[in-house]
C-alpha cells in the first residue's frame, strides 16, 4: 500500500486538520444522502400489500444470474451490455477501495486489515484493472450517448447520464492520481499497474511540492466527487445503482399472473376504489420499480404498441410516474390523477399486454401490471373507456362470451363429430376447455375439430364443458373489467371444483394463462396443459403416432401468452419437427417475439396507427415460405386477416399446430 | 265531467284518427285498473280529425273520451300537447296518468310529468295494485338484467309510460259509447307554450340513414374492390333503395367511411333485409350482421362463412352479377323514392 506517502488526514487543509474536515465532509454527505433517502423511501412506505418473500431460492438465483451476473445486459444489446457490465462489476469491486478512501480522509495511518499483504496485492491489480476499465467504459458509454445516438435513449433524461458517466470517470482518474502520485513520492511503496503506472511515468520527476498539491487535491476531489455522487442517487435515475438488485430480487415470479387490484383484499367488490388514482395505490415493489428505472429504454424499444405509431412508451410511462412521485406531488391525494393525467388515456390504453417490455428490462420492472391498475381504475370508477370493447363487456356478462353467442351454442361446434366421450366428463382423462374461440370462430373451430380428431386418434377419453364452460375472463382482466374479470372466473371456478384433479387442456394460451396462473388468485389451483404440450407428450408417451413424410420448412409464429408468460417456446417447435417440418424462425422470434395485435383486449378494441398484425405478416412474408404456424387464436384470427389484407401474399396459410399434426397424417386417412 | 278524483287516464296516440295498437293497449290496461279502483275510464285523444275514434275507443272500456283539436295540429305537437296535458292533471288530479311507451308517446309524457312534478316510470310491462291500493310499476332496467318494481310516494298521481306489447287488448262485451268531452286547448296554451312547431316529416335517404336504423343495407368488402368497385354497390344499393355499409377492409381502402362499417368494430345492424356482397364473413364482421333477418350473400368462395348464414348464397363474381340484378331490380323496383322527392313526402 501507498499509504506511508503524504496522508490527506495528517494535512491540514482550509486551516483544520484534515482528519476533521474528512470526518465532517464525508458524515455531513451521508447525513445528507440519508435524508433524501428516508423522503424517497416514504413513498415506498405509504404503498399498499404485495407478497414478494416465496421460493426464495428462485430469488437468490434470479438475484445471481439476473443481478450479479447481469445476464439480461448483452442479451440483444451487445455493446452497451458489455459496457454496463464493466462498470457494474467495476463498482463492486471499488467498494471495498472506497471504504478504504473514506477512511483515509478520517484516520491518518488508515489501513483495512485484510487489504494488507497478499490479498491486498493481489485486489490492488485487480481494482486498477477495473478501474481503467471503468474509465474506457465511461468513454465508450459517453461515445454512445453522444455519438451513436441509440433510439431507445429518446427522452431519458440525457444531461444526468452524461453528468454521471463524466463524475464516474473523474473517480477513476482521481483516484489513478491520487495512487500514481503517492507512489512517485515513495517510490518503495510500489511501481503501481495500468492506470496509476501511467501516472507515475507521468510525473517522474516533477517536484515534491507540486506532487503533495496535486496527491491533496486529487484525494479531496475525489472524495467531493464521491460525496456527490451519493447524493445525486436518489434524485436521479442513478438511484438504480442502489434499488435495481432488491427489485431483481423482489421480481414477479410468474409473469402471466396480473396482480390482482389489491393484494389483501381478493374480492373486488370489497373495495371502495378499484385501480390506481394515486400513486400510493401502487404496491411497494410498482414504487421500487420506479426507482429502478434506468432509462435505458429496452422495454420501449421492443414495445410493439410503440413501434406501431402508438403513444405508448413504457420507459416514459415510469419515468413519468417516478418524476411525479419525486416531484412531491404524487403522494398527495389532491393532485393529478395518475389514471388519464400523469398518464394519458391514450398510453394505457395503447398496450396489447405482451410482456415484451418486461422481457427486456434487466432491472424486473413490471409494466403490464400498472397499466392494468390504470386501466382499472378507468374502468371501474371513471367509466372510461374505448367504446367498440363495451359490446363485449355486455356480451361476456349476459352471455358468457364477448361475442354474445350464448352458452347454448357452445356445445354446436361439436354436433357434427358425434363425439359421445362428451357427455361424461366424471370419466374423462381430460378435459377439453375449448374457450369461445373454438366454440365460436368459424374458422377456429376448425383447429378445435384438429385438436379433437388427435385426441380420439390417440384414444384419449375426454371431454368438454360444454354450455358450462364460459369465457375465461382474460380480455376482461387485461383491460381492467377486474369485477367482470372475476365473476366470469367464479362461474368457471364452479365448474372446475366439480372436476377436481382433473387435467384441463386448452388450444388457446389466454385461457390457459388465466385457468393457470390466475384463478389461483380466486382459491382454484388446476393442473392446465396448453395442447402443444400435451400433444406431445402424447407423443412422447407412443400414444399418437405422428408420421413425419417429406419434411418441408414452415415459420412459427410465437404466442406472448405461451412464450413471455409461460414459458413455452420450445413444445409447439418440437411437435412441428415431430410432424415433419423444418422451422425456419421468423425475425423477432421466442422472447423476443412480435404481438400479433390482440392480446390486452385488443380482439376487440380498434388499433390507432399502424395494425400490428400487418407489420408482423411483414416478417412472415419475408420468410417466403407458403405456412406459418401458430398455437393461438388470437394469432390465428389476426395473421389471417393480416394475410388477407395483402395481395402478395396468394397461397400463404395460417394454421395452428393441431392442423399441421392432424394434415400431416395424423388424423386424416 | 265526472268526478276525476278516482280516475284513471290514458294518452292515446293515433293516426288520422285512427288509434295505434301500442295505445289500445294501454287503454285495455287503463279499463282493467279502472275495474279494481271501481274508477272511470278517461281516454284523451289530441290532434285533428279525432272524432271517428271515439265510439271506437269504446269497445275497449273507455267511459269518457275527451278530446283536444285545433287546425294547428296537423301533425302532434309535443310541446303544447305537454302545456294542455299538465294543466289538464293539476286541474283534475287523476289517480293514474299512463302513456303507450313509443318513441312519441315517451316524448309527451316525460314532458307532462316534469312540468307537473310527477314522478314516472318508462316501459312497464306490468301494472298492479298493492293491498293498500298502492300502484306497483313494473319494468326491466340495467339493460333488461333486472326487474325493478316502483312505487311512488307523495301527491295523488301516478304515471307510467307501457311498453308496447306489454298489455293484451280484450274487446268489452257489452259497449257503452263513451261520452265525449271536447276542450278548448287555447285556455291552456299561452305562447311561450308553442315555441316549438312540427312542420312535416321528412323520410331519410337510405343513403345518409344511419346503418342502424336502416331496412334495407347493400354491404361490400374486400371482394368487391376499392371505391371504384364500391360503385356497383351504391348502384345496387339505389336500385333496392338500400343503405350502403361494408366490412372493415371496406373503409380500410377508403371505399366507405368507419360510421357504414359493420361489425366488431364497428356498428350492429338489425335490417330486414342484408346484401352482402364480396365480404367472407369473419367472426368480427358475423357479429354485427347476424340481427338481419333475411341475408342475401354474393362471394366468388362458396365455402366462406357467410354463405353459410345466409338464406341465399350466390356463388359468382359480384361485378358480373351487379349489372343485371340493377337492371332487373329497376325493371321490377320502378319508382324508386328518391331524395328530393321524399323530402316532400311526408310520413304519417
Amino acid at each position: 500500500m501507498t499509504l506511508h506517502s503524504v496522508q490527506p488526514a495528517a494535512e491540514k487543509l482550509l486551516g483544520m486538520p484534515g482528519s476533521l474536515f474528512g470526518t465532517t465532509l464525508i458524515i455531513a454527505g451521508v447525513a445528507l444522502f440519508l435524508v433524501n433517502l428516508s423522503r424517497r423511501l416514504l413513498l415506498l412506505f405509504r404503498s399498499q400489500y404485495d407478497p414478494r418473500f416465496s421460493s426464495l431460492g428462485k430469488r437468490f438465483l434470479a438475484l445471481l444470474t439476473d443481478g450479479f451476473l447481469q445476464k439480461k445486459l448483452p442479451r440483444f444489446y451487445p455493446v452497451a451490455g458489455a459496457l454496463h457490465i464493466i462498470i457494474f462489476w467495476g463498482f463492486l469491486v471499488l467498494v471495498l477501495r472506497t471504504v478504504e478512501l473514506a477512511g483515509v480522509g478520517m484516520k491518518p495511518d488508515f489501513a483495512l486489515p485484510f487489504l494488507e499483504g497478499g490479498f491486498g496485492a493481489i485486489y490492488t491489480l485487480v481494482r486498477e484493472i477495473f478501474s481503467l476499465l471503468v474509465l474506457l467504459a465511461c468513454g465508450g458509454a459517453f461515445y454512445r450517448r453522444a455519438v451513436v445516438k441509440p433510439e431507445r435513449y429518446k427522452g431519458s433524461h440525457q444531461g444526468e447520464a452524461y453528468l454521471v458517466l463524466l463524475l464516474i470517470a473523474f473517480l477513476m482518474l482521481s483516484d489513478m492520481t491520487f495512487e500514481g502520485s503517492g507512489l512517485v513520492l515513495d517510490r518503495s511503496a510500489g511501481t503501481g499497474h495500468l492506470g496509476s503506472r501511467a501516472v507515475m511515468l507521468l510525473m517522474s520527476g516533477w517536484s515534491s511540492e507540486t506532487l503533495i498539491s496535486i496527491r491533496l487535491a486529487s484525494y479531496w476531489s475525489h472524495m467531493a466527487g464521491l460525496i456527490l455522487f451519493l447524493n445525486l442517487l436518489p434524485f436521479s435515475k442513478h438511484f438504480h445503482v442502489l434499488t435495481a438488485l432488491p427489485n431483481v430480487f423482489f421480481r414477479k415470479l410468474t409473469r402471466g399472473e396480473a396482480k390482482p387490484p389489491r393484494w389483501d383484499v381478493p374480492a373486488v367488490e370489497k373495495l371502495q376504489t378499484v385501480g390506481v388514482k394515486s400513486l400510493n395505490d401502487l404496491s411497494w415493489k410498482q414504487i421500487l420499480d420506479l426507482y429502478s428505472c434506468t432509462e435505458c429504454g429496452r422495454c420501449t424499444d421492443n414495445c410493439p404498441a410503440h413501434a406501431a405509431g402508438r403513444r405508448l412508451s413504457p420507459k416514459m410511462v415510469t419515468m413519468k410516474l417516478r418524476d411525479y412521485g419525486v416531484g412531491g406531488k404524487g403522494g398527495t391525494d389532491g393532485g393529478l390523477p395518475v389514471s388519464g393525467g400523469v398518464i394519458t388515456d391514450e398510453e394505457i390504453w395503447g398496450c396489447t399486454t405482451c410482456g415484451s417490455c418486461e422481457e427486456q428490462c434487466p432491472v424486473a420492472v413490471e409494466h403490464v401490471d400498472k397499466i392494468i391498475d390504470m386501466r382499472r381504475y378507468l374502468v371501474g370508477m371513471e367509466s372510461r373507456f374505448p367504446c367498440e370493447i363495451e359490446n363485449a363487456y355486455r356480451n361476456a356478462e349476459i352471455y358468457g362470451d364477448p361475442q354474445g353467442m350464448g352458452r347454448a351454442r357452445r356445445r354446436e361446434w361439436a354436433s357434427g363429430l358425434k363425439l359421445t366421450e362428451l357427455e361424461n366428463p366424471g370419466n374423462a382423462e381430460i378435459l377439453y376447455w375449448v374457450g369461445c374461440a373454438g366454440a365460436f370462430d368459424e374458422r377456429y373451430r376448425e383447429v378445435a375439430t384438429a385438436f379433437v380428431s388427435l385426441l380420439q386418434k390417440a384414444g384419449v377419453a375426454f371431454s368438454i364443458l360444454g354450455s358450462e364452460e364460459g369465457c375465461c375472463g382474460d380480455f376482461a382482466r387485461r383491460t381492467g373489467n377486474e369485477y367482470l374479470f372475476q365473476f366470469l372466473a367464479r362461474k368457471n371456478i364452479e365448474v372446475l371444483q366439480r372436476f377436481n384433479g382433473k387435467k384441463v387442456v386448452t388450444t388457446c394460451p389466454h385461457c390457459f394463462n388465466a385457468l393457470k396462473n390466475e384463478y389461483r388468485q380466486l382459491g382454484c389451483t388446476v393442473e392446465v396443459n396448453h395442447h402443444s404440450e400435451y400433444l406431445l407428450e402424447l407423443a412422447g408417451e407412443g400414444r399418437l403416432q405422428i408420421p413425419g413424410g417429406a419434411t418441408f420448412s414452415i415459420s412459427y409464429h410465437d404466442s406472448c401468452y405461451l412464450g413471455r408468460y409461460n414459458g413455452i417456446y420450445e413444445a409447439p417447435r418440437n411437435l412441428l419437427q415431430l410432424g415433419g417440418a423444418k422451422v425456419v424462425e421468423l425475425d423477432r422470434n421466442r422472447e423476443r417475439g412480435f404481438c400479433c395485435g390482440a392480446g390486452g383486449g385488443y380482439l376487440w378494441l380498434e388499433e390507432q396507427g399502424k395494425r400490428l398484425n400487418e407489420m408482423r405478416v411483414d416478417n412472415v412474408v419475408a420468410a417466403n415460405l407458403e405456412v406459418v404456424a401458430t398455437a393461438c387464436p388470437f394469432c390465428l384470427l389476426m395473421l389471417q386477416d393480416g394475410i388477407k389484407a395483402r395481395e402478395e401474399t396468394a397461397g400463404l396459410r395460417v394454421l395452428d399446430i393441431a392442423e399441421f399434426i392432424a394434415e400431416k397424417g395424423g388424423a386424416a386417412p | 265531467m265526472t268526478n276525476m278524483a278516482n280516475a284513471v287516464w290514458v294518452y292515446v296516440e293515433h293516426k288520422s284518427g285512427h288509434p295505434q295498437e301500442s295505445s289500445i293497449e294501454v287503454v285495455c290496461e287503463g279499463r282493467r285498473l279502472a275495474d279494481q279502483m271501481k274508477a272511470e275510464l278517461t281516454v284523451l285523444l289530441f290532434g285533428r280529425s279525432v272524432q271517428d275514434a271515439a265510439a271506437f275507443l269504446g269497445e275497449y272500456g273507455a267511459d269518457e273520451v275527451w278530446r283536444a283539436e285545433s287546425d294547428d295540429w296537423t301533425y302532434d305537437q309535443p310541446e303544447a300537447y305537454a302545456a294542455v296535458l299538465s294543466a289538464l292533471v293539476k286541474e283534475h288530479d287523476p289517480a293514474i296518468f299512463l302513456f303507450p311507451a313509443t318513441v312519441s308517446g315517451e316524448d309527451l309524457a316525460f314532458r307532462v310529468a316534469a312540468r307537473a312534478k310527477i314522478g314516472i316510470s318508462s316501459r312497464c310491462d306490468k301494472l298492479q295494485l298493492g293491498n293498500d291500493g298502492v300502484l306497483l310499476q313494473n319494468r326491466l332496467a340495467y339493460d333488461n338484467r333486472v326487474h325493478l318494481t316502483e312505487s311512488f310516494a307523495g301527491g295523488r298521481t301516478r304515471m307510467a309510460t307501457v311498453s308496447p306489447g306489454a298489455m293484451k287488448v280484450k274487446k268489452l262485451a257489452q259497449v257503452a259509447a263513451p261520452r265525449v268531452v271536447s276542450l278548448e286547448p287555447v285556455r291552456y296554451l299561452r305562447p311561450e307554450d308553442q315555441r316549438v312547431k312540427v312542420v312535416g316529416f321528412i323520410k331519410a335517404d337510405p343513403a345518409t340513414i344511419d346503418i342502424r336504423d336502416a331496412e334495407i343495407i347493400v354491404a361490400g368488402g374486400k371482394g368487391v374492390g376499392g371505391t371504384e368497385g364500391f360503385r356497383a354497390i351504391t348502384d345496387l344499393a339505389e336500385a333496392v333503395g338500400g343503405a350502403v355499409a361494408g366490412s372493415r377492409m371496406a373503409v380500410d381502402v377508403g371505399a366507405i367511411g368507419k360510421d357504414r362499417q359493420i361489425g366488431q368494430s364497428g356498428k350492429s345492424v338489425s335490417p330486414e333485409l342484408l346484401i352482402s356482397c364480396g365480404i367472407s364473413g369473419a367472426n368480427a364482421h358475423t357479429i354485427g350482421m347476424r340481427d338481419a333477418k333475411v341475408v342475401i350473400a354474393i362471394n366468388k368462395d362458396k365455402s366462406a362463412p357467410l354463405m353459410k348464414m345466409a338464406d341465399l348464397g350466390v356463388v359468382g363474381d359480384f361485378h358480373e352479377i351487379a349489372p343485371v340484378l340493377i337492371e332487373r331490380l329497376k325493371e321490377l323496383v320502378p319508382q324508386h323514392v328518391r331524395v328530393d322527392e321524399a323530402a316532400k313526402e311526408t310520413l304519417l
